[in-house]
């Protein structure tokens, strides 16, 4: 069944890949492939890897002097290398999981303050029913948000992924505000249904507010762990659009490269298939990506390799940085980042990427 | 072959077993089991948990009154039990593993520090070759531990365990000691063959040096989540012994049991079968048990339930405590721990146990 099921899906992708390959291109002045080409390219890309290429027009293997397929790794191959080097720790004979410390928003907070990095800091502990302030180590009722006025932070939710379970709150004149819209504790309340942290805001790096103001634009940065050194693979923005309030590139917002040696941004920015294709400016504030330098930049990608030398059994990390005035702020760590970003910014990520996994 | 394997064991523990009741009994001064009772008792445990009772002499199942088998837990449904509600556990409706927080020694060491609990500062991280040092935050090679006059400092794996991997190194007078031998990085370097915290050492509390003073003595509580709360389980507190420098069970040392309301000791100090058997005094220091109070006891366990809390993915969590001057300290959390000293010492801990079971 689930196989007639994978077919079926591969078929029906297949077709609406190639219903009309102009609207999906991302080079469209560029000399494209025919209908024929891109049908069997795709199809050996489905017998290969046992995968849809949902990246095929991203990674602009519909050009005609385009790139070799070869030179961008499968998601799912990608999936299972980072994996199996990222899920295990082996240290004297003893195996363990260290994930955890990434994975968990509050550990992940705490760890990082202890060591003396900046991260955004955590001031309590919720669930639907009660709140565990951290500065009195008391634990109260929801009402006790109100008796700290103009409070203003996000609840996040322990193991929430790509901002889900992200909720912005403020207090004013006793009143609350869940993202921005008046509500009641009670109403609040019904919608954290699970354990999360709150979380002071942190206000961005003007420079940074200059690209897109109404979202905090971070940083994804990936370190991975070579020989006894922590090196960088590489590094992009991504920049909400449209009136959004967070960066996702999954929820539609735009990414550009970042040149890992000078902080600049690359000539241009990428959307998501579903989103949009290519841009050399953002299209609300009219920034122009090339040249525009990122603040802190380099403090950034130090500041990530000496982390990573604390996370030593995490082989690769995907790092969001924001930068605030003060420099850059971790905000989160990933070790289920995903390549093909930064595949489509770097033809040579697959190799850099192998290059430093490790043997076994 | 196996299988021809295990009844060979079983038939060679029972003859071992049988061989001299009266030597390996705890309970020398009370009625005793024949040994056909004894052999009949340790043959219906075989056959119904598909175990041999490692335990059935330091439980007191010997005797003939006040005791009954089906009053303890035997290790393979309690380690059954300990491996399921430790694994990976549902936060924020996503699975995950959070015992990494109690395994690595160097995490669980900053996880504390960041929630504010007591526990021996960490002053490296160390290999082979070289050493970072968290007060000048530089990568040091491993030869500069001589430059720190004065240290006096604990080398420990991260993921070292039961006092596995465990070094205790000085420095005096410019010279390397380990163990209080001198010696040379080189052969300090060979020792070391994994990644390890340089952790500052324990002094422990006045009155509980009373009771032995050559170890650091540390208690062992177990705490649980049931329903959503925090509670205590049982606890004992562990001595060295004859000149041993650990306070191990496994490797020859005592475990006294401790009453959770009051913290004072219980009448009789045990040692793991094959050491010894029961005793009413330490044997170096001839400190009677009985009532001997434990100090900074209620704070133990008051933090202790705190400290739990924010290791909300792990059920349960055997901690080894030491006692200074100015209070508990936190050295260590078990997610896989043993339960026979804290069974042995507390009747109801098979019931209690079971009782936060609820799946």
């Amino acid at each position: 069944m689930g196989l007639l099921k994978r077919a079926v899906t591969a078929a029906k992708f297949l077709y609406s890949h190639l219903r009309n390959p102009s609207s999906h291109t991302y080079y469209p002045h560029n000399q494209r492939k025919s209908n024929i080409e891109i049908y069997f390219d795709n199809l050996w890309w489905m017998m290969r890897y046992c995968e849809i290429n949902h990246f095929y027009y991203l990674y602009g293997l519909d050009r005609k002097d385009g790139g070799n397929p070869d030179d961008y790794l499968a998601l799912r191959t990608f999936r299972r290398l980072r994996d199996r080097a990222n899920l295990v720790m082996e240290m004297g004979g003893r195996k363990a999981n260290c994930t955890c410390l990434l994975r968990d928003k509050f550990v992940f907070g705490k760890y990082l303050k202890v060591l003396g990095f900046p991260t955004p800091e955590i001031i309590a502990l919720c669930d639907g029913q009660s709140i565990m302030w951290l500065d009195t180590q008391k634990t109260e009722s929801f009402e006790s948000l109100l008796r700290r006025d103009r409070m203003d932070v996000f609840i996040k939710e322990l193991m929430g992924e790509c901002a889900d379970g992200v909720y912005s709150i403020r207090t004013e004149d006793g009143k609350l505000y869940l993202n921005e819209q008046q509500v009641t504790v009670e109403e609040l309340k019904k919608t954290i249904k699970d354990k999360c942290i709150v979380q002071e805001r942190i206000y961005q790096h003007q420079k940074m507010s200059e690209l897109y103001p109404h979202s905090v634009n971070t940083i994804r940065l990936v370190t991975a762990i070579s020989g006894k050194e922590i090196i960088t693979l590489g590094a992009i923005i991504r920049i909400g659009v449209n009136g959004q309030c967070c960066d996702n590139l999954a929820a539609g917002g735009v990414s550009a490269p970042i040149d890992l040696e000078t902080g600049r941004l690359g000539k241009e920015g990428l959307f998501r298939p579903a989103f949009g294709r290519r841009t050399t400016h953002h299209p609300n504030t009219g920034v122009v990506f090339y040249d525009f330098q990122i603040p802190y930049f380099a403090e950034a990608v130090q500041k990530a390799t000496r982390l990573h030398n604390f996370f030593y059994g995490i082989h690769s990390i995907g790092w969001d940085i924001a930068i605030t005035k003060d420099g850059p702020v971790f905000i989160e760590g990933n070790d289920n980042w995903e390549i093909p970003t930064f595949q489509a910014y770097d033809r040579h990520f697959k190799k850099k990427f192998l290059a430093v996994l490790p043997k076994g | 072959m196996r299988l021809l394997e295990r009844p060979i064991t079983a038939v060679k523990f029972l003859a071992s077993h049988l061989r001299d009741p009266q030597s390996k009994t705890y309970y020398p001064e009370e009625e005793r089991k024949s040994r056909i009772e004894v052999c009949l008792d340790n043959f219906r445990w075989m056959f119904r948990h598909f175990e041999i009772n490692h335990f059935y002499y330091l439980y007191g199942l010997d005797r003939k009154y006040g005791v009954n088998q089906d009053d303890y837990l035997p290790k393979r449904v309690f380690d059954k039990l300990l491996t399921k509600a430790n694994g990976p556990a549902l936060v924020g409706g996503r699975r995950a593993s959070y015992v990494y927080l109690l395994q690595d020694k160097f995490v669980f060491g900053k996880y504390l520090e960041s929630l504010g609990f007591p526990t021996p500062k960490i002053i490296a991280l160390c290999e082979r070759d070289s050493i970072i040092w968290f007060d000048t935050q530089r990568t040091m090679p491993l030869g500069s531990m001589l430059e720190r006059e004065g240290l006096d400092v604990f080398i420990k794996e991260l993921l070292g365990m039961c006092a596995e991997g465990v070094y205790p190194v000085r420095v005096k007078d410019g010279k390397l000691y380990f163990n209080e031998k001198q010696i040379t990085i080189e052969s300090l370097r060979m020792v070391l063959k994994n990644k390890c915290i340089v952790q500052e050492r324990v002094n422990q509390h006045s009155k509980i040096k009373q009771l032995y003073p050559d170890s650091v003595n540390t208690i062992r509580l177990a705490t649980v989540i049931n329903n959503g709360e925090v509670v205590p389980l049982s606890a004992v507190i562990r001595t060295g012994v004859n000149g041993l420098r650990c306070d191990n069970w496994t490797a020859g040392g005592i475990a006294i049991g401790i009453d959770l309301a009051t913290g004072r000791l219980r009448k009789y100090g045990i040692f793991k079968p094959g050491y010894g058997g029961k005793l009413e005094r330490h044997p170096d220091t001839g400190l009677k048990f009985e009532d001997f109070e434990i100090p900074y006891f209620d704070r133990v366990v008051q933090m202790a339930l705190s400290l739990h809390r924010f290791f909300y993915g792990v059920h349960s969590i055997a901690w080894d405590i030491g006692i200074t001057e100015s209070g508990p300290t936190f050295i260590e959390g078990n997610n896989r721990w043993g339960m026979a000293t804290l069974q042995t010492c507390n009747r109801e801990f098979k019931e209690k146990f079971l009782s936060t079971h609820n799946f």
